[in-house]
């Protein structure tokens, strides 16, 4: 297990040489967004490794699902109703980025994903456009539209899952969803963007770096 | 209480193929659309889902089919404390005109019987409206091959003459050949009455007009609830009883069709056909309630010893 803080020192430290310094050229924010970034790209390549197997499973490890609580929906036209998405999801088949939606605290309800783009040619199927009473919804860009009048049935904002690692939301001392073998990864992913950059030489002048001569 | 044991909800079948695939709620429509297929299917040869409505008509003369019709079973009008079996026939019977398409030609309502109200209702396309008919008062009537446009009802006299009128229940005498008629069998035996004979106008039939969506009936009709047992497949909200027995091959359908309409998933569907194949005979064989004996018995009520 690990955390971001110490992923972004692990990677200062080979940057500087083995001489981290509050003086080194990449800060630590800069550190963390590449290291997101690539902790993101590890992670989904480990999904599709893990997830869509052979045996025809497609459901993703929960180490994957974020639960966003209380998203408002607001009323549409024509006894919709529309949320936006809290975060952008993963790219996933089967539109599984967002993994689940139900009103807020009744997972047991959960509502139904139409492909967007056929929710209208499902309508024209008699045989099963009523979906059993389930409430369908559609996921274009950031905005589910929900297929249901749930203002009129007193429900004001709704539970979202989606597949992403969202390590905005995770602090700098929480543990990281990174198993340990891709940690390597991960730093070395980072390690690699910076040091392609053009280095400068380094003022080692006691005015420009004094802790050169703080022993 | 409809005991849980017999009956399995299409819902149940979709959350069930879903988790033992290792599927999550985006597969639901996809998957309810090939249950629903599988039931509709299968409805039509293997699991005939009856549904029992009594019909009540306006004075009209036709009943509205249930929404869920797919094909009749039986019918029947109440007379007294019992149902009485009427006949449904699959002859001719006045029909509305149509284009050629199904479609009624809204400029073409004057050249054809009866016209339609605005509210696409058809009126006064068999005859006059219907006045409290009954059963056993005048109104009951036969056909004869006199007179095929008969108005008035009127009821058989006795058997007086050999006219072809009052002759419906008498023996064949030979004044028609048998076999223009379905009143008698192939050895010329009265089969005990006029059932399916005539204009179309028989008191005692209905004739289901399923592209129209209603039943019609004579004008005389004597009863105006119809007790109709049919085949009702609907949509899934009428498909929430199935037989359980069903439920391993409407399973074996799903997997078949979830994998023939992915991609390169030909091959692999070709085996899941034939499981699916399998599964349905297994299905078929359950409902196979016949046995052995039961067939040599019905062979030989058939060829047996009263014919010798």
């Amino acid at each position: 297990m690990t955390t971001k803080s110490q992923l972004i020192e692990r990677v200062r430290r080979i940057l500087s040489g083995g001489y981290p310094s509050n003086r080194d050229r990449v800060k630590d924010a800069e550190i963390e967004k590449y290291l997101e970034s690539a902790i993101n790209r590890l992670l989904k390549m480990e999904m599709f490794n893990m997830t869509y197997t052979v045996d025809g499973m497609s459901i993703p490890d929960g180490v994957m699902l974020a639960t966003y609580e209380n998203i408002p929906v607001t009323l549409g036209l024509n006894d919709t109703c529309t949320a936006v998405l809290p975060t952008t999801p993963m790219y996933l088949p089967e539109r599984m980025g967002v993994f689940s939606v139900y009103p807020s605290s009744y997972p047991e309800a959960e509502f139904i994903p139409i492909p967007s783009g056929q929710y209208y040619i499902l309508q024209q199927v008699k045989e099963i456009n009523s979906l059993l009473g389930r409430v369908p919804y559609i996921w274009d860009g950031r905005k589910l539209t929900i297929y249901r009048n749930l203002i009129g049935d007193g429900i004001y904002s709704i539970d979202i899952k989606l597949a992403v690692a969202d390590l905005a939301n995770i602090g700098p001392n929480d543990p990281l969803p990174l198993s340990p073998e891709l940690e390597e990864q991960a730093i070395q992913a980072c390690v690699q963007i910076f040091l392609t950059e053009p280095r400068t030489v380094r003022d080692e002048s006691l005015e420009a770096s004094p802790e050169n001569y703080i022993k | 209480m409809t005991p849980n044991g017999a009956f399995v909800s299409i819902d149940e079948i979709i959350n069930a193929w879903l988790f033992k695939n290792g599927k999550t709620v985006h597969s639901y429509a996809k998957v309810m659309a090939f249950a629903a297929e599988a039931v509709r299917e299968m409805s039509y040869t293997s699991m005939n889902l009856v549904q029992h409505k009594i019909l009540i008509r306006d004075c009209n003369d036709w009943w509205d089919l249930p929404s869920d019709y797919s094909d009749y079973v039986s019918a029947g009008i109440r007379i007294g404390e019992y149902w009485r079996p009427v006949g449904i026939r699959t002859g001719l019977m006045p029909f509305p005109y149509t284009d050629g398409i199904a479609q009624y030609n809204p400029s073409e309502f004057n050249e054809i019987p009866g016209q339609m109200n605005t509210t696409g209702q058809w009126i006064n396309w068999l005859g006059p409206e219907c006045d409290d008919a009954s059963f056993w008062s005048g109104d009951f009537y036969f056909d004869d091959f006199n007179a095929q446009d008969r108005k008035t009802p009127e009821l058989p006299a006795n058997n007086v003459a050999n006219l072809p009128t009052y002759n419906q229940y008498l023996p064949y005498q030979g004044f028609i050949p048998f076999f223009f008629s379905d009143m008698y069998n192939e050895w010329g035996q009265n089969k005990g009455r006029a059932f399916g004979f005539g204009d179309g106008n028989r008191v005692d039939s209905i004739n289901i007009n399923v592209e129209k969506g209603i039943i019609t009936c004579p004008w005389a009709f004597p009863s105006k609830q119809l007790y109709l047992c049919y085949v009702g497949i609907g949509n899934v909200d009428s498909m929430s009883m199935l037989p359980k027995k069903a439920q391993a091959a409407v399973e074996a359908y799903i997997s078949y069709k979830m994998a023939i309409t992915k991609r390169n998933g030909l091959s692999e569907g070709s085996v899941l056909k034939q499981l699916y194949d399998n599964e349905l005979r297994l299905f078929r064989a359950k409902n196979d309630i016949l046995t052995t004996t039961d067939i040599k018995r019905a062979v030989g009520r058939a060829f047996g010893r009263t014919r010798e």
